[in-house]
């Protein structure tokens, strides 16, 4: 539980930014970096989820869970906690039809 | 390496045998089918994460030469997570198989290819191979096999697994791998993590437990390995230590951790790789099919109303399209029970033509009547993991999941366990954390499984009306699935609180099911059922025939029944009663008339407290003893059981009886596969005592209200 919450809160509290979670179906964004707990991380950076990376929210469930995303070519569902912890470059290209 | 798995427990002494091949992969990139392609097997593949969660194995023939091979779960890397996972590693590093196969996507192949740096850092003969090149080609790219293999350094296939080809290139490949020299391809880190991989290589080199090769351990213990931190400690109890130190060194260089740039290095690799190798069409931005199918599919408004409707569609094939066929049987057993009697030899063994009738067709036939039932059942669940909608139907309901504090993966298993309990507990594995996974085991069994089909399609025509027929079977799915929901979130609330539930899942492209296969399959489950009626039930229907026909009534009730009604009475008359005396006095109704104490605050009697009790070794068996009784009861004359158990039961003992079959304990096959995935005997029994309590509690409250009621 208490990582949980340490996973949830670090990138804003760090670098104040955009995360994952933030952006609407249809936006895109660039990782620009992860942070959160040991598992939760380590598998996001296996899937191929990498700072500099682009990334598309495609749409989100109907409970407002999971996050579905399009990175590199295939798609993938992710919780809000996890998608908390994906750090995005600011500004740029956020809106528009770029495909990830 | 110690873990808490143990898949198979032989492979350690069987390793000597013969030489190992083994297919390691992304999951759903296509193994199995692989696997089956090689072996000429037919293990069940779905197009969706985490289908294949035990190790499997067959045999090829390689030049000559016998070699074992071996089906692994799907991992996104060597770093294990959740058992199925673990599984693979722990055989890949123990077994040291004298090849590996690597399957991957060749339409998504930067993913899977990450796997693949990692494999090619465990210094075994390698062999790429690239999967579902129909679907490359459809997009319009073309992939340069040769140029791979050029950088690579090892043999490259491209295949379709799903139209068996490429088989014969994968063998020829897999014998040149064996006897090619190893070039040690492999990925460069960063400087600053290159160094300290350097450093870290001679403190290694002394420890004797170390499964990896060299550099594969110095990278796994920088970027943080679970596993193999403590068990090295143990040997170099500094070790910790120097590897935090190390880590600390390398953020200052670099700002970043260790496990990010070691990630970051391997796609870079990789996407270098496809970027040499693959010509990708121009990049169009249209929605390819599958996007376009999940836009509706996958509609925020529409995705859950049609996900039910989905459902309901399967029900009402299950139960309306199979009512025919259905029908068509039970009027074929009945009609062979009477051919039976018509054609027995005038007073020839009448105790054996019993046998047969009452017990063998009675009791085996009316388990039988429902196999289209259940194939049915069987056929549209397979649909729906071979087209990936399983994978959609997990996304649709993900966030309610989270909300009732349960992992998302949940979800496939307590949709499987609607076809069987026990497959399901196996996919339970897939469950990354165990504490999701262990309430998930636990609350499965209350999922209606198939089996519990043919006892409600037993008892529900038989006490509601036909117009509430449909309505009943819905409150009966309803109910369960609403159970196995409520205890499961209970035990992660009370009993298996904590632990992290974040959970990722893949969407793969959506694939039209192979006809082929899902014909073999649907056949294999009913042929199952029909094994299951021909050993286990026809077992069953014996006992329970000899202990209801014994020991024998005779002359002495006869003398009985006349003084009781009088010398008059017609020979029909005489025998029907004779045939009560003879259940009520048998072992059976001994037995039962013991128990039926204990039942009677539910409205159970005698015979269907025996009933309920037979059901421990299998559901079925209820339906089963339920036609014995009758059998003998009506002497084998009325056919129709539902119309039989209507004229002797009122309704409310009719609903108890049918809630107590839905929730009552898990049959044999399920408590022993709940102890072999928990290993521990407590679970099991927990299970049983408390289920048989709930379906108890249940069953004895609905009978109480509803007499109560109904005056
Ligand atoms: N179009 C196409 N589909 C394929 C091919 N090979 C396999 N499939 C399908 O891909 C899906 C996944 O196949 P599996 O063999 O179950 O994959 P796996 O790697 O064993 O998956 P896990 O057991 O979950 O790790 C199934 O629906 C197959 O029918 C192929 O070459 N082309
Ligand atoms: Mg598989």
């Amino acid at each position: 539980m208490k990582m949980e919450h340490h996973c949830k809160t670090q990138c804003r509290g760090h670098f104040r930014h955009r995360v994952l979670s933030d952006l609407k179906p249809g936006q895109s964004a660039v990782i620009c970096d992860l942070c959160g707990c040991g598992g939760c991380k380590r598998r996001l950076l296996e899937l191929g989820l990498l700072p500099g990376q682009e990334i598309l929210v495609e749409r989100v469930g109907p409970f407002g869970e999971p996050i579905g995303i399009k990175v590199r070519g295939y798609h993938l569902s992710l919780r809000r906690g996890q998608a908390q912890g994906v750090c995005l470059e600011d500004d740029r290209h956020t809106e528009g039809s770029a495909q990830a | 390496m110690k873990t808490t798995v143990t898949p198979k427990g032989r492979h350690r002494l069987d390793f000597m045998k013969e030489p190992i091949i083994a297919l390691a992969g992304n999951p759903n990139a296509g193994k199995t089918t692989i696997f089956n392609g090689l072996t000429g097997g037919h293990f069940h593949v779905g197009n969706y994460a985490g289908v294949t969660v035990e190790t499997r194995e067959g045999f090829v023939e390689l030049g000559g030469k016998r070699y074992r091979l071996v089906d692994l779960p799907g991992i996104y890397s060597l770093t294990a997570q959740s058992v199925e996972e673990r599984v693979a590693r722990q055989f890949l590093m123990e077994a040291r198989p004298e090849v590996v196969l690597a399957v991957v996507d060749a339409g998504n192949l930067e993913r899977n290819l990450y796997l693949v740096t990692q494999l090619m850092e465990l210094n075994l003969p390698l062999v790429l191979i690239l999967n579902m090149m129909d679907e490359v080609e459809e997009k319009g790219w073309v992939i340069d096999v040769d140029a791979m293999e050029e950088r690579l350094g090892f043999p490259v296939v491209g295949t379709v697994g799903s139209r068996r080809e490429g088989i014969d290139a994968i063998k020829a490949a897999a014998l040149r791998a064996t006897d090619m020299p190893q070039r040690g391809e492999h990925v460069h880190f960063c400087a600053s993590l290159e160094a300290e991989i350097e450093a870290l290589l001679p403190r290694i080199k002394r420890l004797e437990n170390n499964p990896f090769p060299l550099r594969a351990a110095a990278v796994r213990l920088l970027e943080g390995d679970g596993e193999l931190e403590p068990q090295l400690t143990l040997e170099d109890p500094q070790l910790s230590e120097a590897l935090e130190s190390a880590r600390s060194r390398i953020h200052e260089a670099t700002n970043h951790d260790p496990d990010l740039l070691a990630a970051d290095a391997r796609y870079g690799y990789s996407a270098g790789l496809v970027k040499e190798c693959v010509k990708k069409a121009d990049p169009v931005s249209r929605l390819d099919a599958s996007e376009r199918i999940d836009s509706v599919l996958m509609h925020p408004v529409f995705g859950l109303p049609i996900f039910f409707a989905i459902m309901y569609l399967v029900f009402w094939m299950t139960f309306q399209l199979g009512e025919w066929p259905m029908r068509g049987l039970e009027m074929m057993f009945g009609a062979a029970k009477l051919g039976l009697t018509a054609i027995w030899p005038e007073g020839f063994s009448p105790l054996l033509l019993s046998v047969l009738k009452d017990g063998v067709l009675g009791g085996v036939g009316g388990v039988v009547v429902f196999v289209p039932n259940i194939m049915i059942l069987f056929f549209c669940m397979s649909v729906l993991e071979q087209s990936g909608y399983m994978a959609r139907a997990t996304f649709l309901m993900d966030g309610f999941m989270h909300r009732i504090g349960l992992h998302g993966r949940s979800f496939i298993p307590m949709v499987m366990g609607l076809g069987c309990s026990v497959p399901a507990i196996m996919a339970a594995r897939a469950i990354d954390n165990p504490k999701d996974r262990l309430a998930t085991i636990l609350s499965l069994p209350l999922v209606p499984c198939g089996a519990r089909l043919p006892v409600f399609l037993l008892l529900v025509p038989a006490f509601f009306a036909e117009a509430w027929q449909g309505a009943v079977m819905f409150l009966l799915y309803f109910t369960g699935i609403a159970m196995a929901v409520l205890v499961a979130f209970l035990l992660r609330r009370v009993v298996f609180t904590g632990g992290l539930s974040h959970f990722v899942m893949e969407l793969p492209p959506y694939r039209r099911p192979g006809w082929k296969g899902l014909g073999r399959y649907t056949w294999h489950m009913g042929a199952l059922y029909l094994k299951k009626a021909g050993t286990v039930i026809l077992f069953f229907s014996v006992v329970l025939w000899g202990l209801a026909n014994f020991p024998q009534v005779g002359e002495a009730e006869r003398a009985e029944i006349r003084a009781t009604y009088g010398e008059s009475i017609s020979p029909e008359e005489e025998a029907t009663h004779l045939a009560r005396i003879q259940l009520e006095r048998s072992i059976l109704g001994q037995v039962g008339h013991a128990v039926e104490p204990v039942f009677a605050p539910a409205g159970f009697d005698w015979r269907i407290s025996t009933a309920v009790l037979g059901a421990v070794a299998a559901k079925e068996v209820f339906v089963a003893q339920m036609g014995v009784i009758f059998s003998i009861e009506t002497q084998g004359e009325d056919s129709d059981l539902s119309q039989v158990l209507h004229e002797s039961y009122s309704v409310p003992a009719g609903f108890a009886v049918v809630f107590f079959m839905l929730l009552t304990f898990p049959c044999l096959s399920t408590l022993v596969v709940t102890y072999k995935e928990t290993h521990k005997l407590r679970y099991p029994i927990l299970q049983f005592a408390a289920l048989f309590g709930l379906a108890y509690l249940v069953a004895v409250v609905l009978f109480q209200v509803l007499s109560f009621f109904s005056g």
